[in-house]
């Protein structure tokens, strides 16, 4: 035929076939309808027709009649009628295969993926962990997968007819074993696979802290990671450090969080923490290159899974206290040391009974106090296979433990993933977080402080007096600290939204590009208000004001790999190239104004700079740079046995001249697994043993100004000309820094050799680093000489510094299945740091300012970074032979320290100071364990640290002899006469022989161990909760900073930087009596439906 | 690619255009005078120069309670790490580089006429000299710089004599291009005149000793007539009387809220030298000064006051913790002068001013054998200082050499006392050591016990300067 079949039933035909062959009634139909037909003609001469006359019946009737019971049907392809054989189904029962899927304790996982590769069929496991799935007989493959838990793959599943199969899935926990998946930097990898020094942090250790941040959660985690407290005010960071200090500079490391390099893991709910990865030799960080110097922390949040939405809720309240008082005198003392200091420098004592005044003022409980803690958090979490999400939100509110200070913190944070097609997946996270904050000066340096001016001041004044105005101190420039807080009000708020996007696409089979678009911008507001008060003629305002600052910043960074996976035989490597452009830029803008009505400082809705009326002042500035960045990683096994890793990175910043723009840092790793070798593949106990070293470079100019390379102008210098009152101010300029443009990358070039083990079982884990990290041409501002006549040093790449040490860790887990179990893991971890060069030797780095102009901290080659700087004391002279006999030291008499003539030249000179001591310790310990038993859990963390000093340098507020309250235990044992004592000197309102002076005096011992955090948490059994559909309850009653061995007797031996993490990273361990973090007591629920 | 790694740095203007036009010019200029407000400070404006000038000799304590570092310079045993003398070398070595650029690049400026190009090479000299003049004065020889951003900076100090040549070639210079007071627009009042340059250059030879220049110098002031003593005394130590008839130069100082922070922009003295009210108290008369005015002086009540004194301004004293009971009366806010921020004050200090050129015309005229003129200048002091009564500070006639120098040196303490001479007026007599030694045993005080003859007329290079030099710089011998 010739025509064309479409529509069967549009053609009618009237047709005689009787008595013929079922291929000769077809190839009359082709004829009458003028259609082509196609047929199998031997096959269907066989068969003869049933029925025979067609009258006026449409040619789709005609044919099925024919072909009925024919085993013969028709289709239309390409405009043909093609007969076709019909392919009966083979009638078979289906099988199934079912299961649970349960953790090795036992306890039900839903939402885990169950996937049958062969039939790309899959499910999800319900509420109470089973599944079920319909297949034909067969052998199948079954994939389990759940987060944080190891993949599973049980092979050759058979399923008969009719029958079902049941599975009985345990997954295992993912962090139990060298089998761990780590997330690393751009992707992911087993544990046994990685060359690199990586420490882990999984989120259930952080989970459930009552603790308001991420990097409270961390401390005593992860060997070779310090965690110090910079202040215990609420809503400040801490200083995070790994493996010791390598720069004079912020040693800041860099923080990722879920790909975006510029996260802010204090915007972060602990909760929302699926992981944290430290990634701490040079050749593991070396694919952040630039930016990894200080190591680098991954955080991973989590993220939704398939199945039915789960909802977990998470309160906590709790109460906050200071765990400990500083000793001073009461007044009745304080009266008596006080006159006795007076009369000793000739002048006449003012307290005409002193212990009539009793006990006195407890300066430290008027600005103390308990403060309550709460927080509330949701996440729910859920979706179908290939899309899933996690949203959750919380609130944190938190009184301080000081007067006048509060802190809130709102967050909400969101993230799904969707397949939209099997090559081709896109997601997002975004979390926004909005802070409030009330604050005090606890940093201030100027000795007005609340805090140390709370342990300064004289206890013989009343906080208020009976007429109600407040206690002012007669002799001292001393602070009311309780009118302090009281007059001024400092708030800081700030929202803060931290962006990602990306798409993943797998290209070809192992190759995979993904695009990962990062967006973060904040916004900050400031704001103090003083209104017009008066306490003392020293502690007054006459005019009042307010000072506002809005600061924004918005940092975005394209990242674009491209990986490839691929095993050949024996031989497996993983590639990835990739590139980077980074921005940062961010503005502020100051408004100060004077003389706002009156009554504004009762009312907020009047501190606005509109109804200030003098005093305007105005101010504003920025900052931007950018950064672009060429990588690439290639990781080779063999065997499954020896691994290896290169990685190169090339940098380039906005922040270095034309010439040296770009750096590029190059690492490699090794790593052999002796546990496949024949020779040890019989050792039962052994599990997996591997050896691993590397070598890393690593570039750094995070502190370095944008303006380094060019030589810049100080403006709008004020300098009036005219007469009078009409003399008019003019605006002056002159150069003020010298530019280099010869500046170059600072480099970290690190070795690192390794072990990791499992042993017995899994049941034991070790693993063992040894490191040496050399930092070279640290861009540091070089004093210059003054003569020169800039204000501001030049950036040079000025000198090296030495960090090298030991980590080790240690691992318990017992079986999770039983009704007791444990996991314990400790670490401990030893690091020693040198300044081995500066540019300049003279060129020492002075910090630490204790006293105008008095600096105890000295960095200088041969010792660690921002060490201690003093005399060294030599016992009390305990009569005028003494002092005669002794080097000259001008002032001094019996009673008076001596000290040491360190260089025998007779004088007791600034030459006679030396290194006596360093802020870094040089062993870091922590230790974490959970135990179980049957519904109870127990959490814990210990953490402790040794061999390193802290300047006391409060105690120039308590030990000096003027003006300021006394530290009780150490007045006590004053010289009094000869042979009364050999340690603390005379009492002297002059202290003629300047006693107060920098010295071993002042260092302490800064070793202690705490127990960081401790949880007994109940589980309700599962019987109970199935009725009502929920998954699990658990209340815990815990605390934070419980207690603490030390020998310091200051607040809090954990000393970090002054003025938090924007301060001078040369100035640490040194304790001006900073806010000390609280002891916090609470009670806490889970629910997770 | 390169829009992303080429980025200017913000906020931040480059040296590339600076001191090529006008305007910019003019900024450099003002710039050269800011450090004599920030001269030496420590924290803020003003603060050392007295330190120096007055706290280390016998006319005043320094207090500071809590400034043990201004008490240890008090008392000679300060070491060289002490921030007042880091403060001093490094304020004014920021002066003479801001002075340096001026001189070096006013001349190439494009779009100024001469005469001004002129005038502002003058006025950087000028500026250059008062700058080395301060440097000499206490640390004695120093490295002399005389060029803007010396690539080979780390050189030695040159010698007192090297240093005093350069500062009396600068004014020299200076002297004559600059205008005359008369010939200076009021709203220029504040830049250096000729009238400037020679009071500065009077006192540079003063201080070596060189009375013959001493006196010539000197002489031209007083032939200038462009200048007359203040009928009324304390008329010179009021915002009212900032560049009157006497005034030859000073440190202005305004208020203005705009620079409410910065250094030195409305400070003046007030908020240091004030009573607690105001400032910290710092700068504390002595006993001894207040008994060196004569009976009846009027000008003791216009330089100190005690608690309980009636001020210039009818409110009563109250000095505070002053560690001597006294106060300055010519660093006083008056209730007139109060700003909106009580805590500043727009007041001038002055450097120059007639009353000073006539006591060292005198000094230097008599050492010169001219005692008629020496007493002739001496009394017209004196004279104005009695204001009218005569029933006081009666003429000095004593025509002896020894005689007179006494008187004119003991006129010299009272006449401007508290202005930041006396402690070089001590040295350059080389009077220092005993004038110190005997104050400490008379008061049985530890100021001045310590000061040792041949040491401490001159104070020690800041220890930093010595380090970063790697020895280029040697102490001076002593310390």
């Amino acid at each position: 035929g010739t025509g064309t079949a479409q529509d069967l039933s549009h053609i009618r035909l009237q047709i005689q076939l009787k008595g013929k062959t079922l291929a000769a009634a077809i190839s009359e139909l082709s004829a009458a309808s003028k259609l082509s037909f196609a047929f199998d003609k031997a096959a269907l001469h066989d068969k003869t027709v049933a029925e025979t006359n067609f009258n006026n019946v449409a040619l789709s009737d005609i044919l099925h009649r024919l072909l009925r019971n024919s085993g013969y049907r028709y289709e239309i392809i390409n405009r043909t009628v093609v007969i076709v054989k019909e392919v009966k189904p083979v009638k078979v029962n289906p099988g199934k295969i079912a299961g649970k899927v349960t953790d090795e304790k036992g306890e039900v996982l839903p939402g885990a993926s169950i996937r049958i590769p062969e039939l790309n069929k899959s499910t999800v496991s319900e509420g109470d962990g089973s599944f079920s799935l319909t297949v034909d007989p067969g052998v199948y493959t079954v994939e389990v997968s759940f987060i944080s838990f190891a993949p599973q793959r049980i092979l050759k599943v058979q399923v008969e007819e009719g029958r079902a199969r049941e599975l009985s899935i345990i997954m295992k926990q993912a962090s139990s074993a060298l089998s761990e998946v780590l997330v690393v930097g751009y992707g992911t990898q087993e544990k046994k696979d990685i060359t690199g020094s990586v420490g882990s942090v999984a989120g259930e250790q952080i989970n459930n802290r009552t603790v308001g941040s991420l990097d409270q959660a961390l401390v005593g985690k992860v060997a070779g990671l310090s965690v110090s407290n910079n202040s215990g005010a609420p809503g400040t960071g801490m200083m995070i450090r790994i493996r010791g200090v390598g720069t004079i500079n912020n040693s800041d490391p860099l923080y990722v969080v879920d790909g975006n390099p510029f996260g802010n893991i204090n915007n972060l709910d602990p909760e929302d923490i699926q992981s944290v990865e430290i990634l701490k030799s040079a050749s593991a960080a070396a694919i952040y290159g630039s930016r990894g110097a200080n190591g680098v922390v991954l955080v991973t949040t989590k993220k939704g899974s398939a199945g039915a939405m789960k909802i977990d809720l998470h309160t906590f309240t709790g109460m906050q206290q200071v765990y400990k008082k500083l000793k001073l005198t009461n007044a009745a003392t304080y009266a008596r040391y006080y006159n006795d200091a007076l009369k000793a420098g000739g002048l006449a004592p003012v307290f005409d009974n002193p212990d009539s005044y009793g006990q006195g003022t407890d300066w430290q409980d008027a600005i103390f106090r308990t403060a309550p803690v709460s927080k509330y958090e949701v996440a729910f979490s859920g979706g179908k296979e290939g899309s899933v999400y996690r949203m959750s939100a919380s609130y944190l509110k938190q009184k301080g433990t000081v007067i006048g200070t509060d802190y809130t913190k709102t967050s909400v944070s969101l993230n799904s993933t969707h397949q939209l097609k099997r090559w081709l997946k896109f997601g997002e996270n975004l979390n926004y977080a909005f802070t409030t904050r009330n604050s005090i000066s606890d940093y201030d340096s100027d000795a007005r402080g609340i805090i140390s001016t709370a342990i300064q001041m004289a206890p013989t004044v009343p906080v208020k007096n009976a007429d109600g105005s407040y206690g002012v101190s007669p002799f001292a420039n001393t602070y009311n600290p309780v009118a302090a807080v009281e007059n001024i009000q400092r708030l800081n708020k700030r929202w803060w939204l931290m962006g990602s996007f990306y798409a993943q696409a797998d290209l070809l089979p192992g190759l995979n590009y993904k695009s990962q678009f990062n967006i973060n911008v904040g916004n900050g507001r400031e704001r103090s208000y003083i209104p017009v008060y008066y306490v003392s003629n020293s502690q007054k305002e006459d005019v009042s004001s307010l000072e506002e600052e809005a600061s924004n910043g918005t940092d975005w960074a394209w990242e674009n790999t491209l990986s490839y996976s691929r095993s050949f035989g024996k031989h497996h490597i993983d590639g990835l190239l990739g590139v980077t452009a980074q921005h940062s830029y961010d503005s502020y803008i100051r408004a100060y104004g004077q003389n706002l009505p009156a009554d504004a400082s009762l009312t907020r809705s009047l501190q606005y700079l509109d109804l200030a009326s003098s005093g305007m002042n105005i101010g504003g500035g920025g900052d931007e740079w950018g950064m672009l960045s060429y990588f690439g990683r290639l990781n080779y096994s063999y065997r499954n046995t020896y691994l290896a890793t290169v990685n190169v990175r090339r940098d380039g910043s906005s922040k270095f001249g034309a010439n040296n723009r770009f750096g590029t840092f190059p690492s490699f790793s090794l790593g052999w697994r002796l546990s496949n070798e024949p020779f040890l593949r019989d050792v039962k106990f052994i599990n997996d043993l591997k050896l691993r070293g590397g070598w890393g470079s690593l570039g750094n100019e995070s502190s370095l100004s944008t303006s380094a390379t060019v030589s810049t102008l100080k403006v709008n210098i004020p300098y009036p000309f005219g007469r009078g009152k009409e003399q008019e101010v003019l605006l002056g300029a002159t150069p003020s820094s010298i530019g280099n443009m010869n500046l170059k990358w600072e480099s970290t070039r690190e070795t690192d050799l390794g072990l990791d083990a499992t042993l017995f079982d899994n049941r034991i884990t070790v693993g063992a680093d040894y490191y040496h990290r050399a930092t070279s041409g640290i861009l540091v501002r070089l004093p210059i000489l003054a003569s020169v006549g800039v204000s501001e040093a030049p950036y040079v790449n000025g000198g090296n510094v030495v960090n090298k040490g030991f980590e080790f860790t240690l691992g318990f887990h017992s079986n999770r299945k039983k009704s007791f179990g444990y996991d314990i893991s400790l670490n401990y971890a030893i690091n020693r740091n040198e300044v081995t060069s500066l540019m300049n030797d003279g060129a020492a780095f002075y910090a630490g300012e204790i006293t105008s102009g008095v600096r105890v901290s000295k960095t200088m080659a041969g010792h660690p970074i921002g060490g201690f700087f003093g005399y060294v004391t030599d016992g009390i002279f305990q009569d005028q032979k003494a002092v005669d006999d002794a080097a000259k030291q001008p002032g001094a008499a019996p009673g008076d320290i001596r000290y040491k003539d360190l260089n025998g030249d007779g004088v007791i000179d600034d030459k006679d100071q030396t290194y006596i001591g360093s802020p870094w310790p040089t062993r870091i310990y922590g230790l974490s364990a959970s135990f179980w038993y049957k519904n109870f859990d127990l959490n814990l963390t210990l953490s402790g640290r040794g061999g390193n000093q802290i300047y006391t340098g409060w105690k120039h507020y308590t030990n000096s002899s003027g003006i300021s309250n006394y530290f009780a235990p150490d007045k006590e044992q004053s010289w009094t006469g000869e042979g009364s004592t050999n340690k603390e000197p005379r009492v002297n309102i002059l202290d003629p022989n300047n006693n107060m002076r920098p010295s071993d005096r002042w260092i302490q011992n800064g070793s202690f161990l705490r127990l960081n955090s401790l949880q007994l948490g109940y589980s309700l059994p599962q019987s109970l909760l199935k009725r009502w559909g929920i998954a699990k309850v658990r209340v815990y009653a815990g605390g934070e900073n419980l207690f603490t061995i030390t020998r310091y007797d200051g607040f809090d031996p954990e000393v970090g930087m002054r003025d938090g993490n924007d301060g001078d990273p040369l100035d640490v361990g040194i304790d001006r009596a900073y806010y000390p973090r609280p002891r916090t007591l609470s009670v806490g629920l889970n629910v997770n439906f | 690619c390169n829009k992303l790694l080429e980025i200017e740095p913000h906020g931040k203007q480059t040296t590339a255009t600076f001191f090529t036009t006008p305007a910019t010019a003019k900024q450099g200029l003002i710039a050269a005078y800011k450090a004599l407000q920030s001269n030496y400070r420590t924290n803020y404006p003003g603060y050392v120069r007295w330190v120096f000038g007055d706290v280390c000799s016998d006319d005043t304590r320094a207090n500071g309670g809590d400034n043990p570092d201004m008490i240890q310079v008090e008392f000679f045993t300060a070491n060289a790490t002490n921030p007042f003398y880091e403060n001093a070398w490094s304020t004014l070595y920021q002066g003479i580089h801001a002075a340096n650029i001026v001189i070096e690049k006013a001349p190439g400026v494009k779009g100024m006429d001469e005469p001004t190009k002129k005038v502002y090479v003058a006025e950087g000299k000028f500026l250059r000299a008062y700058y080395y003049f301060n440097l000499v004065q206490i640390f004695g020889g120093v490295p002399l710089m005389l060029k803007e951003m010396l690539t080979d900076y780390n050189i030695p100090r040159n010698s007192k004599e090297e240093i005093y040549r350069q500062i009396e070639a600068d004014l020299l210079d200076a002297e004559a291009v600059l205008p005359e007071k008369s010939a200076q627009e009021k709203s220029d009042y504040g830049r250096a005149t000729k009238g400037a340059a020679q009071a500065l250059l009077a006192r540079v030879y003063m201080m070596q000793g060189k009375f013959t220049e001493t006196e010539t110098w000197t002489k031209k002031i007083i032939d200038s007539h462009q200048y007359s003593l203040d009928p009324v005394y304390y008329h010179n130590f009021t915002i009212d009387g900032e560049y009157g008839v006497e005034a030859i130069f000073e440190i202005n100082f305004q208020y203005d809220a705009r620079f409410y922070d910065e250094e030195g922009s409305g400070d003046g003295d007030g908020r240091t030298r004030g009573p607690l009210s105001y400032g910290w108290c710092y700068d504390n008369p002595t006993q001894d000064l207040v008994d060196a005015f004569e009976a009846g002086d009027p000008r003791k009540k216009a330089t100190v006051y005690k608690t309980g004194d009636v001020l210039p301004d009818g409110t009563i004293g109250n000095t505070g913790t002053s560690a001597t009971g006294y106060l300055c009366t010519k660093y006083l806010i008056l209730k007139n002068e109060m700003p909106d921020q009580p805590k500043s004050s727009g007041k001038d200090q002055i450097v120059f001013r007639f009353g000073h050129i006539l006591l060292w015309y005198a000094e230097a005229a008599n050492e010169n054998g001219h005692s008629q003129e020496a007493l002739q200048a001496l009394n017209q002091v004196r004279a104005r200082a009695r204001e009218g009564n005569a029933q006081i500070l009666p003429d000095i006639t004593a025509t002896d050499k020894e005689k007179l120098r006494q008187a004119i040196w003991q006129e010299q303490r009272v006449e401007y006392a508290t202005e930041v001479f006396r402690f070089y007026d001590l040295v350059r007599t080389k009077r220092a050591a005993k004038v110190l030694n005997d104050f400490a045993k008379k008061y049985n005080s530890q100021k001045g016990a310590s000061f040792k003859a041949g040491v401490n007329e001159i104070f020690p290079i800041p220890q930093s300067q010595i380090n970063l030099s790697q020895g280029v710089l040697v102490q001076n011998p002593g310390f």
